[in-house]
């Protein structure tokens, strides 16, 4: 943890970023779904924990560790 | 498929803790912390509850407001993530809710109660009759207006809970014909909670059951007037429709007055009702329908509306669809949110979870989360993989060549 900690807190100032609060991105996040699934949630969830699942293996979650702080 | 985004995901490194009461002393030792999150970036802060009995309200909405200010150059606030670890109650669980995007660990507890305020009985004074009864009065509408905020921040994790569970409708609807969405969304929701959730569920019940018709009756007679020339004017037709409702409601009661009480249920109904109404007429749930709402369709509404080439009369038909299961789902977490402030309930993590006040257990697969959507990225597409690969072998032959 304290290495995360660390190296975001050298990547913060140079990289300003916009408006942050999420509802634009988030509807074209239901959209990138929709697209997919329709209205079949159900689908939808067992796909996302399927994949939850194979993330458990340990090379997985070192890079979601990696992408964050990207 | 999934990708982390971080407007989802709690950081150590920009966040703030909180333990211990809410407090001059607590803001006084965050403040130059969020202050400084805010300098370096507009990224998420993360606000973690370690253990806190809740405290002053006001110190709750200070932090609240400090953390989600603009910079000088009016830059969106940075998005709030909150986090509750062990325990959060009164002002703390709150604050929890009023998160961007609100977690709680598993374990963790959460208690809502309505709002305690000694410090308005000034000490030196002896209590009186009217005095108690000003404070009695002083703090339903002070504990009415919190159950409405609580409601305009959450309601909308609310509603993804009725997405997810409208699939199992039609299977409720087997062994009880006859269900309306909502009656087979509440017995799939309770089913849900643990026992002690289930107690402020069904105090939401009994509260739905009495705004049901009164928020018909001041529906019906303020119809057809979003736009009135005077705020006041709508603030007229609300209490003569809530004046007209409560002696219709006690018209067998011969010793019903309004002086005797009513007049202090009609304020109550009133600031109720004008919440609602204004909540209605917000962009909020429109916005919700065009959004998430369509999840909510069945295939063949869905083939429907996808028949309408114009996209407006696309928007048009979609929120015409969505609407109507929503309005009484909004209404009954409205009464949730007021049973909230009702005695003390304490819930679990995930009680909370299915009761629209958080939007994340953590590390528990099995929920559904906003996150998800955010985080969902399509698999590529096994076809375009191999072809990419030969481009680049191709490529590097090329080069080799």
């Amino acid at each position: 943890m304290d290495n995360l900690a660390n190296d975001n807190e050298r990547e913060s100032p140079a990289q300003p970023k916009a408006a942050n609060t999420g509802d634009k991105e988030f509807d074209e996040a239901v959209e990138r779904v929709y697209r997919k699934y329709g209205s079949d949630l159900p689908a939808f969830v067992r796909d996302v924990q399927r994949d939850i699942q194979k993330s458990h293996s340990s090379s997985e979650v070192q890079r979601k560790v990696v992408r964050i702080n990207d | 498929l999934i990708k982390p985004d971080q407007n989802y995901r709690p950081h150590p490194s920009r966040a703030v803790y909180i333990d211990g009461v809410l407090d001059d002393q607590l803001l006084s030792r965050i403040t130059p912390q969020i202050l400084k999150h805010q300098s370096q970036n507009r990224n998420p802060i993360t606000l973690y509850i370690l253990n806190s009995p809740g405290g002053n309200v006001g110190i709750m909405q200070d932090i609240l407001r400090l953390a989600q200010m603009p910079d000088q150059d009016a830059t969106n606030p940075c998005r709030l993530i909150t986090v509750v670890t062990t325990k959060a109650q009164s002002a703390a669980a709150d604050l929890l809710s009023s998160g961007d995007y609100a977690i709680a660990l598993p374990g963790s507890t959460l208690l809502y109660h309505g709002v305690r305020t000694p410090g308005l009985i000034p000490s030196l004074q002896p209590l009186t009759a009217e005095r108690t009864s000003l404070l009695a009065h002083i703090l339903r509408l002070t504990n009415d207006a919190y159950a409405m905020a609580l409601a305009r921040k959450a309601e909308q994790r609310f509603m993804l809970r009725f997405i997810l569970l409208r699939h199992g409708f039609q299977k409720v609807r087997e062994t009880s014909p006859g269900m309306s969405d909502l009656d087979c969304f509440l017995q799939l929701l309770s089913a849900n909670l643990s026992s002690g959730a289930r107690k402020v569920f069904k105090k939401a019940q009994e509260r739905y059951v009495r705004y049901q018709p009164l928020f018909a009756k001041v529906i019906s007679k303020t119809q057809g007037t979003r736009a009135p020339e005077r705020r006041a004017k709508m603030e007229a037709r609300i209490i003569k429709a809530i004046v007209d409702f409560e002696m219709t409601n006690s018209k067998n009661d011969p010793n019903w007055t309004f002086k005797d009480g009513g007049l202090t249920r009609l304020v109550e109904d009133f600031f109720l009702v004008s919440e609602y109404v204004e909540g209605e007429q917000s962009d909020r749930v429109r916005h919700w329908c065009l959004s998430l709402g369509k999840l909510s369709l069945t295939k063949e509404e869905l083939a429907e509306l996808n028949e309408i080439k114009d996209e407006n009369a696309r928007n048009e038909k979609l929120i015409e669809k969505v609407q109507p299961p929503v309005k009484p789902l909004v209404m009954f977490f409205v009464a949730l949110c007021h049973a909230l402030q009702e005695d003390d309930n304490e819930l679990t993590a995930t009680d909370s979870y299915w009761l629209g006040l958080i939007d994340e257990v953590m590390g528990n697969s099995s929920l559904l989360t906003p996150r998800w959507f955010a985080e969902y990225v399509e698999d590529p597409q096994p076809d375009t993989d191999e072809k990419e690969k030969d481009i680049n072998e191709g490529a590097a032959h090329a080069a080799g060549a």
